[in-house]
């Protein structure tokens, strides 16, 4: 055996196994044009081994089947290119295959263009083909090397049109210049006696399938596949069994002669045990070789898919697509961005590191995010970058990519929606991304889309069915069902329960409107959660009231905690700087199981009482409650409320006595509050409130010009137009007026009145701005009827105006400093006479 | 670029001087950075919401007139801010939030934030650390990414889980078990599997606090006795556990031991490349830890609210502050106790320029790089050892860490005892304990402990049955009770820290008429003790001899 055996039996061996691997591929025109190809060239190489061993039927058969695949080689090769680059071209493929055709029965029948060798032996016995080379043998070649210039002039043409595709060919040019050189080697002196030419078809073949490779066209491991195995186990047992048989039989004659009349039965049973032996090695061989990472690949992906399938934690579906990715691609770092609440931005839900920077986000309008809605799958940077898409990044966006090293990025959609998106960092090692890594990225995307889909439409339904809205704390249904749960769950432990309820909350409304209130209800939440953080559960019992539920705590710990919280709420409004704000307090009741409560009914019941209990006793305090027995008040508070009718007449001599007070520094004042308090207890009469209301009122009309003992005596009697600085002083006595109420216990409820009496309707009052109905609708009678009092007396820098005119100046005024309705309501009753017009010690009209 | 990538590029000599050149500056060169680092801090802070509340309309230009003006601070100064984490406020937006407890169980917690700029910084100084605890003499060092390391310190959020974090960032040191897996893992657990993955691979660095790694490093030894008798017992089960490696690396280890005819220790299975310890009573564990590993450990000092801010070198001979992490000032010994007396005093503070070689100090830092503590006392007490060494080549002061300012009490870095958690558990414990005052001491072996003496009120002692060990059982329930650190230590570290002396009736009150004043409650000064203790004897001696009259 010599080199022209070797060769052609190795590329057999190897185009063999080649096309039967493409036939288990996946089909497509493409790689039935490459099968055929293979198929050419076994036929090329298998007719010129046939012939040079001699074999049945004649060396001039294979001779011929050897031409005949040399034509065709060149033919599937310009099939192959018009596939690959997929351009039809019916015409050249019908002319080319009838030209081969005639070719061959020409050459068949004639032996005109190369006639079969001559078989002569040589001096030293070996067997030589002896050709009778004539000029139509230049037919001959010219015809094979016109089809295989074809393809090569259709590439050059595609690849003009399209550059980005060059590369592409690159591998297939190389083959074609490989052949071209195998075929013109056999000419050269030093390659005599090895067949290049069958050696350049190899590199030729494995060219083609790199090209076919790096097209994505095919899954190198998917060629594995279990026929192949069959196949290549049966024919290397046929090729060992037909050598072997012989020293089988021989062995059996010689050492087994007793089993001699079954030896037939024994080979059958070695030769299917070798065939079962060659295929589990075979297939173990060929898995390590070619199916390791796709076995990795597959076992990832099935291990996350279980995963997530298990959880509906958003948190955990994040962590393990981080894990996923990072373990199979092995990329530095994964940053997943998830679309927030407003769709209106992808913010950063989780990264691979802790340390990693979350102060970023992907706006919606980012034209990557635009890139994933129009476009399904991943997408390079690098590719990015050379889009059209890419113009309309901003700079920021860009450094952005940069700074994160961003190189690939994975859309999570949902049908058409971006759910999200994955941006993987640059890798470990500098590989490129490699055609399995694309698809099990798209992979991981597709359930990570579902699966974060899911889970956040099942956390938000938790939120919105488990949480407040306003504070983010536990709603109360859930509440009751944690406090159930946290029961039966310490059986034999204790569980502490802590309500807590801000004082006089609906006044903090009143005198800072609902959205100051909104606010400080926040506050307060994030301190109790703060204090309490994983120690327990914190909810909005109702609107102004939270509960702590606190396992296994006992009822000093849960005491001392709740008495944190309060120093802090009460501490709370004393930070800000803008607006000097009430100082809030809390009343709050704590019992516990076992101690002083044996079901769930019972400890909320008793810490209801002992909220009651706190605010009957003053307020601002947290107490201790059993049923039987009060264990503990502790209060800070020295307010003793009772209720207000009672502290009406408690405080009415109070009242007088400061408006005595300053009747003696200005009797003006004195005149006009008792005025002011007559008209406002009309007009809110004449608006329908109730006897309770219009009293409140009325304390505040006595008491609204009381910061007014402040001002000096030159600016409140200043004949002539007040300077700017002392319009600022006179401003003042609005909130002097709060400083002194502030001091009267319980006389705070007056305070809303009395603060937004010189608030004007459209905003522009002061001091605080507020403007229509955010102006409690005490302060906007007390407005009205101060400003006519005002009007129809005399005063030191001005005369008093006729009743009529200030009607009108009301009138005027009305949807600007005064309420229109209060202010037409108030018009009618003085015309009507419902409301008399005082006659004060100035008054002239 | 990380670094272990520049450590492929063989840049030794440049990994030294970006990591450890801080210790070729000399003091002028070290407070050009601290100053200039200051006044970025000062801008960045004085900008910030909190800082305009805290400076109170105070317009601060300068480092000085900041020193001048501002008040030193403490955690409650922050609390409203930070414990509801308002990042709207703080001078940088914090990446991490890590915590802590706060005055042993008085409150909660008490939390950090952490800006971009202080974990780079925290990252870099890390690996200064880990490069020094590797070197025998400066620019040497040996660290490689396929370095190991055991890992005896708690996980986030607590400012030791971030040294995984920031050490990983730089290089891929495997952590031993790995950290996901550690996180879920008690501390016994760890500890197995850490040992088991040791033998398996090694283990190059060990770090923790100075009492945990010596804890780990008995129960170490107690793993391999344990190991022994395994091997004659169970064979089989063993060597289905370990691997060849392992077995092998155990029987030589085994064998040299039998040589040697001794038990034994960690230092026989493990090489170690460097030993790292923080926390407190540090001094207490190195020469045995030395003694068990074969190396001694290196202190370094990080805590939650300073970040990492200082380190030993090959000398292990007093730590030196990083110049970028923190702007120090030191209370000197006299203002601090002055500070003590009356808290409302302000001590006067020097800086690291104007230290004295042996003077003791307490530090107070204000955090750079965005850190929302200025002016803070960490609460630590330093001793400055000298301002120059010959043989480190270093020109800036060192320090050796002392302990915590005299009004806490804290045993192997674990919890932190104050008058009012002992207050608290005297009072919940019910018993009629008159007078008291506590004091760190330690025991032959150089522990720690809390020494709680006590004098009972007359009458429970005829109504109660009182004894030490009655007082101490009580005590330590309720110490654990008020305090989650208090029973970690009993709980990890098997300490039972608390003895009881019960001083003879009358004894305070004998004291104070004789000299004057109360004794301290916490460590007070040891002649005060020694002046009570004398007086309890000479009253004794009195009333026998009165007895006798």
């Amino acid at each position: 055996m010599n080199n022209y055996v070797y060769m052609p039996v190795i590329a057999l061996c190897c185009y063999s196994f080649l096309l039967m691997a493409f036939m288990a591929a996946k089909k497509s025109k493409l790689i039935y044009s490459f099968s055929l190809f293979l198929s050419a060239m076994i036929l090329w190489t298998g007719g010129s081994l046939c012939m040079r061993l001699l074999l049945l039927p004649s060396f001039q058969f294979w001779y011929h089947v050897s031409v005949l695949g040399l034509t065709l080689m060149a033919f599937s090769f310009f099939r192959f290119i018009v596939e690959f680059i997929g351009c039809q071209d019916h015409f050249f493929s019908r002319l080319y295959i009838i030209i081969i055709s005639i070719v061959n029965l020409i050459n068949i029948t004639t032996g005109f263009f190369l006639a079969p060798p001559e078989v002569v032996s040589s001096k030293i016995g070996d067997t030589i083909f002896v050709y009778n080379v004539s000029w139509p043998v230049s037919i001959l070649f010219f015809v094979c090397f016109a089809i295989t210039v074809h393809p090569l002039f259709l590439i050059f043409q595609y690849g003009r049109k399209n550059q980005t595709v060059q590369k592409q060919f690159k591998p297939i040019v190389f083959g074609v210049v490989i052949v071209v050189l195998g075929h013109a080697a056999i000419f050269i002196p030093l390659f005599k006696g090895f067949p290049t030419d069958i050696l350049s078809g190899v590199f030729f073949s494995f060219f083609l399938i790199y090209a076919l490779y790096k097209r994505n066209l095919f899954n190198l491991t998917l060629l594995i596949s279990r026929g192949t195995c069959y196949a290549l186990s049966a024919t290397l047992s046929l090729l060992l069994f037909s050598n072997l048989l012989g020293l089988f039989q021989a062995f059996i004659d010689n050492y087994l002669s007793i089993y001699k009349e079954h030896s037939v039965l024994m080979i059958s049973v070695l030769f299917a045990a070798c065939t079962t032996g060659i295929y589990f090695f075979m297939k173990r061989f060929l898995d390590k070789l070619f199916a390791k990472e796709d076995l990795f690949f597959a076992e990832s992906l099935k291990d996350y898919s279980l995963t997530v399938s298990k959880t509906l934690k958003i948190k955990e579906i994040l962590e393990k697509t981080q894990d996923v990715l990072q373990a199979a691609i092995k990329v530095k770092k994964v940053y997943i961005c998830v679309q927030n609440e407003n769709r209106d931005h992808y913010e950063i839900a989780h990264t691979t590191s802790p340390l990693d920077s979350k102060n970023w986000c992907i706006q919606h309008n980012n034209p990557l995010a635009k890139w994933f809605e129009k476009n399904d799958g991943c997408l390079f940077v690098r590719d990015f970058k050379h889009s059209t898409e890419f113009k309309s990044m901003w700079e920021i966006e860009k450094k952005q990519l940069d700074e994160l090293k961003i190189e690939y990025l994975v859309g999570l959609k949902d049908g058409t929606e971006l759910v999200g998106l994955v941006l993987l960092s640059n890798r470990e090692s500098r590989r490129n991304y490699s055609n399995e890594e694309i698809n099990f990225l798209t992979s991981i995307a597709s359930i990570a889309s579902i699966a974060v889909k899911n889970s956040r439409l099942y956390e938000k339904a938790c939120l919105e069915a488990q949480t407040d809205e306003l504070t983010g704390l536990l709603n109360r249904k859930y509440f009751y069902e944690t406090l159930k749960n946290i029961y039966n769950e310490n059986n034999q432990q204790s569980v502490a329960l802590v309500m807590l309820n801000i004082d006089d909350f609906k006044l903090y409304n009143q005198l800072y409107g609902n959205k100051q209130g909104d606010q400080a209800l926040q506050r307060i939440a994030g301190i109790i959660r703060a204090a309490v953080g994983e120690n327990g559960y914190v909810a909005r019992y109702n609107g102004k009231e939270f509960a702590v539920i606190l396992p296994q705590y006992d009822l000093l710990g849960a005491k001392n905690l709740a008495e944190n919280i309060r120093s802090q709420i009460s501490e709370m409004n004393k930070q800000e700087t803008k607006i000097r704000l009430k100082t809030l307090t809390l009343s709050g009741g704590i019992s516990g199981i076992p101690y002083a409560a044996s079901s769930v009914k019972e400890l909320i019941d008793n810490v209801e009482r002992a909220i009651y209990h706190v605010k009957r006793h003053g307020k601002n305090a947290i107490m201790i409650y059993s049923e039987r027995d009060p264990i503990a008040i502790k209060g800070t508070s020295a307010n003793i409320t009772d209720l207000h009718e009672n502290v009406y007449s408690e405080y009415e001599a109070t009242i007088y006595a400061l408006t005595a007070a300053i009747d003696t520094k200005d009797h003006y004042t004195f005149n006009h509050s008792n005025n002011v308090a007559y008209y406002a207890v009309e007009l809110a009469y004449a608006f329908g409130m109730n006897e309770e209301s219009a009293e409140i009122l009325k304390e505040a009309a006595l008491l609204h010009d009381i910061g007014k003992i402040g001002i000096p005596e030159q600016i409140l009697n200043k004949p002539d137009r007040l300077t700017e600085e002392e319009y600022e002083i006179m401003k003042g006595h609005v909130e002097s007026s709060i400083e002194i109420i502030r001091h009267l216990p319980s006389l705070d409820y007056v305070i809303p009145a009395v603060i937004g009496h010189h608030e004007r309707y459209d905003g522009l009052g002061y001091p605080r701005q507020i403007s229509k109905e955010d102006i409690p609708v005490m302060a906007r009678i007390l407005c009205i009827v101060d400003s006519f009092d005002a009007m129809i007396s005399d005063r030191s820098y001005k005369k008093a105006y006729s009743v009529n005119r200030a009607l009108k100046i009301i009138q005027e005024e009305s949807g600007r400093q005064f309420d229109p309705g209060l202010a037409h309501l108030f018009i009618k009753a003085i015309q009507n006479k419902t409301i008399t017009v005082k006659n004060t010690v100035e008054n002239v009209s | 670029m990380r670094f272990q990538d520049k450590l492929k590029k063989g840049k030794s000599e440049k990994l030294w001087n970006e990591y450890c050149g801080f210790l070729d500056l000399d003091i002028n060169e070290y407070m050009s950075i601290q100053n200039r680092l200051m006044e970025e801090q000062l801008e960045l802070w004085s900008r910030s919401k909190l800082g305009k509340q805290m400076l109170r309309g105070k317009n601060n230009v300068s480092i000085d007139s900041f020193r001048n003006s501002m008040p030193l601070t403490s955690y409650s100064d922050y609390a409203n801010v930070l414990l509801q984490k308002k990042a709207e406020m703080l001078p940088d937006q914090p990446l991490l939030w890590i915590q802590t407890t706060w005055e042993g169980g008085k409150q909660p917690i008490k939390v950090a934030p952490y800006t971009k700029g202080m974990l780079d910084t925290y990252r870099n100084n890390t690996m200064a650390c880990l490069m020094l605890s590797t070197s025998h003499e400066k620019g040497q060092f040996d660290v490689s990414a396929s370095d190991t390391i055991l890992y005896g310190l708690a996980p986030l959020p607590y400012a030791t889980g971030l040294l995984p974090l920031v050490l990983n960032e730089e290089i891929d040191i495997e952590f031993l078990p790995p950290v996901k897996e550690a996180e879920k893992m008690t501390f016994s657990e760890r500890n197995k599997k850490g040992f088991k993955l040791g033998l398996k691979k090694n283990i190059d660095y060990f770090f923790g606090l100075g009492s945990v790694t010596y804890f780990v490093s008995l129960s170490l030894s107690k793993m391999n006795s344990s190991n022994n008798s395994a091997s004659d017992n169970e064979t089989n089960g063993f060597f289905e556990k370990y691997s060849f490696s392992m077995i092998s690396r155990y029987l030589l280890a085994k064998i040299r031991c039998k040589n040697e005819k001794r038990e034994m220790m960690p230092k026989d299975l493990f090489k170690l490349k460097g030993f790292m310890v923080a926390g407190t009573d540090n001094d207490c564990y190195k020469d045995d830890l030395e003694d068990l590993w074969g190396i001694r450990p290196m202190e370094i000092f990080a805590g939650t609210e300073p970040t990492c801010i200082g380190t030993e070198t090959w000398t292990r001979d007093g730590m030196y502050f990083f110049p970028d992490a923190c702007f120090y000032e030191f209370i000197p010994e006299e203002e601090m106790n002055r500070s003590l007396k009356d808290p409302a005093y302000q001590p006067k503070t020097c800086l690291m320029n104007e230290v004295r070689e042996g003077e003791k100090y307490e530090l107070v830092v204000s955090v750079f790089k965005g850190g929302v503590f200025m002016r803070y006392r960490v609460g630590d007490v330093y001793r400055c050892v000298g301002l120059k060494n010959v043989e480190d080549q270093t020109k800036i002061p060192r320090f050796k860490y002392l302990d915590r300012v005299s009004t806490i009490i804290d045993i192997a870095g674990f919890t932190r005892i104050s008058e009012h958690s002992i207050g608290t558990a005297i009072k919940l414990s019910g018993i009629d304990i008159k007078e008291w005052f506590a004091v760190k001491e330690y025991t032959e072996n150089n522990r720690p402990f809390l020494h709680l003496y006590v004098e009972m009120s007359t009458q429970s002692l005829v109504s109660h049955a009182i004894s030490r060990d009655i007082i101490k059982e009580h005590l330590t329930v309720y110490f654990k009770y008020v305090d989650q650190d208090y029973k970690d230590l009993k709980k990890i570290l098997g300490i039972d820290p608390l003895e009881i002396t019960i001083l003879r009736c009358g004894t305070f009150e004998n004291y104070k008429r004789k000299t004057g004043q109360n004794v301290r409650r916490i460590n007070p000064l040891a002649h005060q003790i020694r002046e009570l203790l004398t007086l309890e004897k000479q009253s004794h001696i009195n009333q026998v001899n009165f007895g006798r009259v």
